[in-house]
This record gives structure tokens, sequence and C-alpha cells, in this order.
């Protein structure tokens, strides 16, 4: 897992003002982080080898020292870090590694096979 | 009051039975808890020693499926085990969105 590359221009938009339209935005890359809008869809290939392969929307908060908190409310997975990018590492980082952990619950419970069921309709490893 | 993971740590071990997961990320720790009839439930603390923050409280409590006052009460250990063990069986929050 320390190895692993993590793709830091993987695709994040700004959430169009009009949701019934489609964004005029063209895909910025994770630089062109606004502070003004805090909820954030991610998608396509997250880090080597894993792939969203639909949007999860990632919320950004911060604390009172300027330390961000990036977070879903699906899973309730987050990341944390001193900037934007390090929080979003770090989330990627917690989000495979949950898949990991569910994916290891799901073969001795149904409950937890439903989450997992549920979590890979986002996330998977990608095509070999 | 800002609290540092190890205190949490040692809290939801040694007093609500958490197991520390087989996670592979060497900058995380994750810990699980199985209660029957639930899936399992699964938090995550960082290494660091920085404390944590309202926001980050707020982001474990979640996992917990606890509000953030309840949490704050589960590490001040004015909540017990059972206490937890019945919140999340009758009041998860968020709620369990899986239905059987």
């Amino acid at each position: 897992m320390a190895a692993m590359a993590l793709a830091l221009d993987f695709r994040i938009w700004l959430r169009s003002a009009d949701a019934t339209q489609p964004s005029p935005v063209s895909r910025p890359t994770a630089s062109a982080f606004s502070p003004e809008t805090p909820l954030y869809p991610l998608e396509g290939e997250i880090a080597e080898g894993w792939e969203l392969s639909q949007p999860l929307w990632v919320t950004v908060d911060r604390e009172e020292d300027g330390y961000y908190v990036l977070s879903d409310d699906l899973f309730l997975v987050y990341g944390e870090g001193a900037t934007f990018n390090d929080a979003l590492r770090d989330y990627v980082v917690s989000l495979i590694d949950y898949y990991q952990l569910v994916a290891a619950e799901a073969k001795r419970s149904a409950l937890d096979q439903a989450l997992f069921g549920r979590l890979r309709r986002y996330l998977r490893p990608a095509a070999a | 009051m800002a609290r540092n993971p190890g205190e949490i740590s040692r809290c939801l071990q040694s007093k609500f039975d958490f197991a520390p997961a087989k996670n592979r990320s060497p900058d995380h720790q994750w810990y699980e808890l199985h209660l029957p009839g639930l899936p399992t439930i699964l938090t995550k603390l960082s290494h660091g020693k920085k404390d944590i923050g309202a926001k980050l409280e707020g982001k474990i409590a979640r996992q917990l499926r606890v509000r953030t006052q309840f949490f704050r009460k589960m590490i001040d250990c004015t909540r017990s085990r059972e206490d937890y063990y019945q919140q999340v069986r009758t009041d998860p929050y968020p709620p369990w969105e899986i239905r059987f």
C-alpha cells in the first residue's frame, strides 16, 4: 500500500450551480479546488489499480486550525491532512483500506456481503 | 476538549471491545466490532499524534454510528459498553442503510 502510486490528476470538477444542466466547466485537476464548493464528485481511476465506476461525492471540511477533513456520506470513510491534496490522498487510501476490510468480512457475514455489494457498485479493482 | 488518537484507541479496545483490524496501510489503524445482527462496525484512527478536532470527532462518531455528543460520553466514560451496544441497535446514527 505504501508503494502504491496515487494519481492526483484524477477528475474532480466544480458542481454546476444549475444541477439540471451539464456543467459548462471543463474538468479541472485537483489543483483547481475552490473553497466555495464543499462537495465534489470523485470518479475514475483514483489510485493505481483502483477505479470508481460512478461518482462518489466527497465533502470537504476544515478544522479551526485549517486542517482538511474529507469524507463521504455513503460509506462514512474519511481522510485528513494539512493540505487538500494530503487529505484527498489519505481519503483514497482509506477508501481502499475499507474496501479490503469489508471484502474480508463479506466472506463470513450476509450483512457485510450486502454492504460489500453496494461498495462494489462504486469502487473496484481496475480491469487488468 | 481535544483528544488524541491513542486515548480513543485505548478506550475503544478496552471498554467497547473493538479489535484492531488487519488493514494494510501503515498510516492508519482500523478497528472493528462484530455485534450479532448488525454489519461490522469499522472505524479508523490515524497514527499521527495530532489531537483530534471537532470535525474529525464527528467523522469518527459517524463510523461508530452514534452522534458526536454520545461519542464524547463514550470516551469520557459516562456511557457504558452496554449503552453503546444498545444505541447502535435502537437508534444508530446515521441509520443502517441495509434492510433485510
